[in-house]
């Protein structure tokens, strides 16, 4: 696969490339918060960042999306129809969970139209973390600073300009075309490679991660549930942000005659989440939703995807406003 | 007599080893800067951990009602929005005045995390240390460090505390069973009132414009309601389906809609702790409103929330002699 050098007084031109073809998503400050957003100018992005405030994941899973609009007795889907999407200065981590959510929402038995329409086509150009933050722990679930995983290409900050390494054919064949980048060298790789090294000391201790599952299928019953409950605001920060949650509730706005259907964003915190139609709602407890949390993203997604469930982002942690952090949380598992 | 740390430790062991209560309800230091956890402490030697500082800015008395049952004795550290928060509860009739240990601590006011964000452009902290509660409460020291990858920087206290704690009128619990180290006892927040007043020059249009910039802002995580005492309905009317009140979407329509019946629904009852905002992921002003209408209602009847046990919230009750002028 190829190994190019972009350079930085260049990465303007490349932008604009690609947003002729692609409906093309970055890193962008608002008010304070970052969040992949709609690039129309390059002076816009922001590729100097830690990470998004928001997840990525909302490009291709919005948090509110029209899937159908009916009138008078006839119903239309409505698909995205616009240009395919790319993303630039994707985090590893990041990348890593688009990977999942494409299991979830196309497996043998279903696939999801809304997503598939939206993800099937996407460029996803990832950066590779030089810096961690103190809240980051992909070390502990297969993930790494520099790791490649569901992106078609990696770049890597080496000061004057971005190692750019093709992962995908697809992203071979976008290197291909930029004739005027140069060939990385083998000093440039070293550096990129040095790069890692340094990131991954930067991370926590690793955790015996690989025994949680088989910890939580004995822990339905476990008082620490209770305990994180006695604080959990149960509210919705944590899986917002979080981006490997995928729940979402199915709405109608309008009248008889007609009206759509939306799709939004869902929480398994929410008392609402499991209520049934008779009223009764097997998890009316708090401490009942918190198991979930936990027993979904460190054991049922393990036994349905053969993979974790979480991608060590650190989101829940910097933004639940009583401090539960999910490494303790999964230190507390392993002391079971 | 020791640091404010060690009385409030010694206050809460020995309430518990007279069992006088079931578990004290304080703070524990959280796993990453300028986070807390409130905590239930239930034995002498987990004691040791409770903290009190500036980073302690969840309302302990949402946790404390959150968690009460029935027949709990339960102590509690209070600054004066905790406390004021448990008296506003026990107007509304949610645990009797004996159940409830209060301790009052002297509070110069909690950190706004995003505003230390903001003031280091995102830079992330990795170290910082604060003065004790004495140098700062004393007035010796008002600025904290803060420690990162390449840079240290002081920051002054004033810049990143709370909106609210900069205007607030009872940082000392208006009732309580001891209070540790009287001599600290702040009397009013000493910070200006300017950031209201500005508020309260803007025009309608302006107020509209502000507001629909926070509440844009907004993604529905309902990290402020959860974090709100007041907001303590067994079915809240967000959850309502049938009939659904309003939309459920991030449209500012629907955002709009959910806030401002929010603060209403608190109105005469918020006791202006700035918890809601605390909590809210994306930065939403949620308090200024509230401290407004906090202050339309002084004007109005008099009445000021969490300071009398017995006294009902303005908005929940009516005396004939009240102020009427507004109605036509
Ligand atoms: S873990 Fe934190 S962010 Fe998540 S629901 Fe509980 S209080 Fe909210
Ligand atoms: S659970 Fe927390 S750390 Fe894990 S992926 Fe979600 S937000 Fe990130
Ligand atoms: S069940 Fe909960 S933890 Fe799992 S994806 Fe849904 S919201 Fe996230
Ligand atoms: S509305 Fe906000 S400021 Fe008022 S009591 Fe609730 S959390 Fe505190
Ligand atoms: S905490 Fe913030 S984002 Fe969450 S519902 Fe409240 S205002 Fe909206």
């Amino acid at each position: 696969m190829k190994k190019l050098k972009l350079k930085k007084k260049n990465l303007g031109d490349f932008i604009n490339e690609l947003t002729r073809d692609y409906a093309l998503y970055a890193p962008q400050e608002k008010e304070g918060t970052i969040s992949f957003s709609l690039v129309e100018k390059p002076e816009e992005i922001t590729l100097d960042y830690h990470n998004s405030d928001t997840s990525p994941k909302e490009i291709f899973f919005p948090q509110k999306e029209v899937i159908l609009t009916y009138q008078d007795g006839n119903s239309q889907p409505v698909f995205y129809e616009g240009k395919p999407f790319a993303l630039l200065g994707v985090r590893p981590c990041d990348a890593k969970s688009f990977q999942l959510l494409h299991q979830v929402f196309s497996t043998k038995k279903f696939e999801d139209p809304y997503w598939l329409t939206r993800f099937k086509n996407a460029l996803i150009i990832g950066l590779a973390c030089n810096d961690t933050l103190p809240t980051c722990f992909c070390n502990w679930l297969d993930g790494s600073p520099h790791g490649k995983e569901g992106m078609d290409i990696l770049l890597t900050d080496l000061g004057e300009t971005y190692l750019a390494e093709a992962v995908t054919e697809k992203g071979e064949s976008l290197l291909k075309q930029q004739k005027d980048w140069e060939e990385a060298s083998e000093a440039d790789l070293k550096q990129a490679s040095k790069l890692e090294e340094t990131a991954l000391k930067s991370l926590p201790p690793k955790i015996e991660s690989a025994k949680l599952k088989e910890k939580l299928d004995g822990m339905w019953d476990d008082p620490l549930w209770e305990e994180i409950a006695q604080r959990c605001l149960n509210c919705g920060a944590c899986a917002y942000l979080c981006p490997t949650c995928h729940c979402f509730d199915i709405q109608d706005e309008g009248n008889e005659k007609n009206g759509k259907r939306i799709r939004l964003w869902d929480c398994c915190m929410y008392p609402l989440f499991t209520k049934e139609g008779s009223g009764h709602n097997p998890r009316k407890n708090p401490a009942d939703r918190v198991k979930q949390r936990f027993m979904h993203k460190f054991n049922y997604i393990i036994q349905n995807f053969d993979k974790y469930g979480c991608i060590g982002c650190g989101r829940c942690i910097t933004y639940c406003p009583v401090n539960i952090d999910v490494r303790e949380v999964l230190k507390q598992i392993l002391e079971t | 007599m020791g640091t404010i740390n060690e009385d409030l430790r010694k206050q809460a062991q020995k309430l518990l080893a007279n069992k006088e209560i079931d578990y004290f309800v304080g703070c524990r230091q959280g796993t990453i800067p300028f986070r807390s956890a409130p905590h239930a402490f239930r034995t002498e030697a987990e004691l040791d951990q409770l903290t009190f500082d500036m980073t302690c800015s969840n309302n302990l008395a949402q946790f404390l009602h959150k968690n009460y049952k029935k027949g709990d004795k339960i102590g509690i550290a209070a600054k004066g929005c905790d406390a004021r928060t448990l008296i506003q509860l026990m107007a509304e009739n949610q645990f009797p005045r004996e159940a409830i240990k209060i301790i009052g601590v002297p509070c110069c006011g909690v950190l706004d995390q995003k505003k230390i964000r903001d003031k280091l452009g995102g830079k992330p902290v990795l170290k910082y240390s604060l003065p004790s509660m004495e140098e700062i409460l004393s007035g010796k020291k008002d600025t904290l460090t803060v420690e990162g990858k390449d840079f240290k920087e002081e920051i002054k206290l004033a810049d990143v505390v709370s909106n609210n704690c900069l205007v607030c009128e009872y940082p000392s619990a208006p009732l309580a069973d001891t209070f540790i180290q009287e001599g600290l006892k702040q009397e009013k927040a000493s910070g200006s009132m300017n950031w209201l007043e500005k508020f309260e020059k803007m025009s309608s249009d302006e107020r509209w414009e502000y507001f629909s910039k926070q509440y844009s802002k907004c993604i529905r995580c309902y990290a402020c309601r959860n974090a709100c005492p007041f907001c303590y309905c067994e079915q809240c009317i967000v959850d309502d389906s049938q009939p659904q009140w309003f939309g459920k979407s991030t449209n500012l329509s629907d955002t709009m809609v959910f806030h401002i019946i929010r603060t209403l629904h608190v109105a005469s009852r918020c006791i202006g702790c700035g918890a809601c905002t605390r909590a809210c992921p994306t930065g939403v002003d949620l308090v200024t409103l509230g401290l407004y209408l906090d202050k339309e209602i002084k004007e109005r009847f008099g009445y000021t929330p969490g300071l009398d046990p017995g006294e009902l919230p303005a908005l929940c009750t009516y005396k004939e002699d009240e102020k009427q002028d507004f109605i036509m």
